[in-house]
């Protein structure tokens, strides 16, 4: 089975296609697919996954066009991985659906972290 | 927002939102960490059905169709003899007490409601039918209204203490790849339980146990951690299904009379319960599939058969009418999955092979009716909080539980907040947290984490399963012993990349796992009876020569000590055995 992944984003914003061949993995879904990869291949590969039967969604790819859950569907030979909104990418096809924006707290700013813990001179 | 933090809550389930929103409405600085998506992750999402409340409430504050004859006072038994006498009372009487209002509450803010059915355990309709994704939505509303302050996809590991009391956390920030300490006065421990330690789960993938290992290295007290409920008939393949309960809805939890079938053909559930039959609890059916699949009655892949081939395809048809209607369009697509080609080969006669799957840990953090761990300033809510269910968890109050801990949690996270100040993180407790969060990704060679993964699920599953034993139980963790000695300290990613990095966050899920399966075997090891969820086949029978008691697991230095508390009863006394006649000398 081939599967290709768009990833990115690259620090210029840009994707780029990977490509992985799998032995069989007949009756995976494509979070099955995304979960075997990083394990067992790359583990650079980012993907969602929670509930595993399409009520959180929060997994959801882009195939062929359209949005899809990705643990709901079934992987395929050929199959293209792309994530839903380039816009919303974290990393591969992650996006950003949880909270909104303005809702976030910027760690950067936060009083402990790499670098400026105590214990860092 | 950056800066100072007054409660921290890690989770965001339905129990750390709410709380989330409970300790901002009490003026306190509050900010959530979640490892997944807010509103999108923890098993809050998996909630299609009940959420226990009384008939009598739900009849005069919510409005429902319910039994206005049944009251506070018959759920708490039925809960606690559910619990086999294992509950903390005080923390079920505050469940009971205060669900009603906070469901209204809930519903105010968008969440709708239906009529309560009657599940297993419960005497009368006391499951309001609610669904997770709502109740989120309606908290996810309620945290931006109130400008709650979150970080996504921040796995929180380590809990940072200043002379034994709570000074922050630290943890990954994915979507950063550093690694972060934050300062808080209080912390809400809401991360669900530790299903993933075995391999099949109904549970969402984000539950290692993640929780109870900070808590517990923390100096939190876990209590019944023996106690897991799994659920019986999930399907095994295709992969894709693997875990989902269709054929449990389509029979049992439906009240369809379908058949629990080995090899050869025999309902094999006449050997342990000859009057309910597949009616019967689901710890007593998870016990009876496994016994069969063990001792090599089960089917080719591993599981039992279930079957409706003896009722007629109409019966079938017709449940997709009154049953699946009020979970889904009266079609077979039900949770995600369309099982219209299952259905039809149902109708044709054949049995889908099912096993048990992990459900719901009844154990976890040990909390007092504040929601107050042993540990200044940690608190806990949800399912990682223990007590609650005792011994088995009845149907709805899992539910129950994530609202009225989740408020009780908030309230006294913020109480605390407000009168206690910020402690300075002592340097050796970040640079130690640190030093461990990093050491796989400074390795060049040893152990993937889905290797550690894998062997403590296949020994969970073989050894701390649904069947125990004292053998079992002592290979288990030997086992994990050697896990924790050879491989734990070899763990490496392939990718150093810091940013997002899935394998990673497996690494260091490992830990979490390790310490929940170790707690897990290590009070299964001690309890020496059967009770509920806990089948040790070398002592079969509840012992009711002494009074109930809780298992607690500690940590000194490194070794798990175990010991026993007697379980608050002070409402309704236990069964106990006759003492023996004494024979006259």
């Amino acid at each position: 089975m081939r599967v290709t992944l768009v990833r990115g984003p690259t620090p210029e914003g840009k994707t780029w296609t990977q490509s992985y061949d799998l032995l069989d993995l007949t009756g995976a879904s494509v979070s099955n697919v995304l979960q075997y990869i990083s394990r067992h291949i790359d583990g650079g590969v980012a993907y969602y996954l929670s509930c595993r039967r399409g009520l959180c969604a929060a997994c959801v790819v882009r195939l062929e066009g359209r949005n899809e859950k990705a643990c709901v569907v079934l992987a395929y030979d050929g199959i293209v991985i792309e994530p839903t909104q380039e816009r919303l990418m974290i990393k591969d096809s992650v996006v950003h659906l949880g909270m909104p924006r303005e809702s976030e707290y910027d760690t950067f700013g936060a009083a402990f972290r790499v670098g400026a813990g105590p214990g860092d001179d | 927002m950056t800066g100072e933090i007054d409660v921290l809550i890690v989770g965001s389930g339905a129990a750390g939102m709410l709380a989330a929103v409970v300790a901002a409405e009490a003026g306190q600085k509050t900010v959530l960490l979640s490892k997944g998506q807010v509103a999108r992750s923890g098993a809050t999402a998996t909630i299609t059905g009940d959420c226990s409340v009384d008939g009598r409430t739900c009849v005069e504050l919510l409005g429902l169709k319910a039994d206005r004859n049944d009251s506070p006072e018959d759920f708490f038994e039925d809960t606690v003899v559910g619990g086999k006498f294992l509950n903390d009372q005080r923390l079920v009487e505050d469940m009971i007490a205060q669900v009603g209002p906070l469901v209204k509450r809930m519903r105010d803010a968008g969440m709708r409601t239906g009529d309560p059915i009657r599940s297993p355990g419960h005497r009368t309709p006391r499951g309001v039918w609610i669904s997770g994704m709502e109740l989120m939505q309606a908290l996810r509303k309620l945290m931006i209204k109130l400008d709650i302050k979150v970080r996504e996809e921040f796995f929180v590991t380590d809990l940072l203490l200043n002379d034994g009391v709570v000074a922050g956390v630290a943890g990954i920030d994915q979507r950063t790849g550093e690694i972060v300490g934050l300062q808080a006065k209080s912390v809400v421990l809401a991360t669900g339980g530790g299903m993933m330690i075995y391999p099949v789960q109904t549970a969402p993938e984000e539950l290692t146990g993640d929780g109870h290992s900070m808590a517990l290295r923390a100096g939190a007290e876990l209590i019944d951690m023996e106690m897991v409920q799994f659920l019986p008939c999930t399907l095994m393949n295709p992969a894709i299904w693997r875990g989902i309960q269709f054929p449990w809805v389509m029979g049992p939890q439906s009240g369809i009379r379908a058949w629990l079938l080995n090899r050869f053909g025999e309902r094999f559930m006449a050997r342990w319960d000859p009057v309910n039959m597949e009616f019967a609890t689901r710890d007593i059916i998870s016990i009876a599939c496994m016994k069969e699949i063990v001792e090599g009655r089960g089917g080719p892949q591993g599981g039992v058969f279930i079957s409706w081939a003896h009722l007629p395809p109409d019966i079938i048809d017709f449940a997709a009418t009154w049953y699946f209607r009020t979970h889904l369009k009266g079609n077979w697509i039900w949770e995600g999955f369309d099982f219209a080609e299952l259905v039809d080969s149902i109708k044709k006669g054949r049995a889908i092979e099912v096993i048990p799957a992990s459900h719901f840990f009844m154990g976890g953090v040990a909390i007092d009716r504040q929601c107050a761990s042993r540990v200044p300033g940690l608190f806990a809510c949800g399912e990682i909080a223990g007590g609650l269910h005792g011994a088995n968890r009845l149907s709805g109050n899992a539910s129950s539980q994530i609202l009225v801990q989740g408020y009780g949690a908030g309230a006294a996270a913020a109480a605390y907040a407000a009168k206690n100040r910020h402690r300075d993180i002592p340097r050796a407790a970040w640079q130690c947290a640190r030093e461990d969060l990093e050491a796989p990704l400074r390795r060049d060679s040893g152990v993937f984490p889905h290797e550690i993964k894998d062997e403590l699920q296949r020994l969970a599953n073989v050894k701390v399963g649904m069947l125990r034993s004292g053998e079992s139980l002592e290979e288990a963790f030997a086992g994990v012993q050697k896990l924790r000695r050879e491989s734990l300290p070899r763990l490496y990613c392939r990718s150093r990349e810091r940013l997002y990095n899935k394998e990673w966050a497996d690494a260091v899920e490992c830990r979490s796992l390790l310490d929940t399966l170790e707690a897990t075997t290590l009070s299964a090891l001690r309890r020496q009876e059967s009770r509920g969820a806990h089948y040790r086949e070398d002592f079969p029978k509840q012992s009711n020569a002494e009074a109930p008691w809780n298992g607690i697991i500690t940590l000194l230095g490194e070794k798990m000590i175990h010991a026993r508390r007697a379980t608050d009863t002070h409402r309704m006394a236990p069964p106990r055995d006759p003492a023996p006649a004494v024979k006259p000398a």
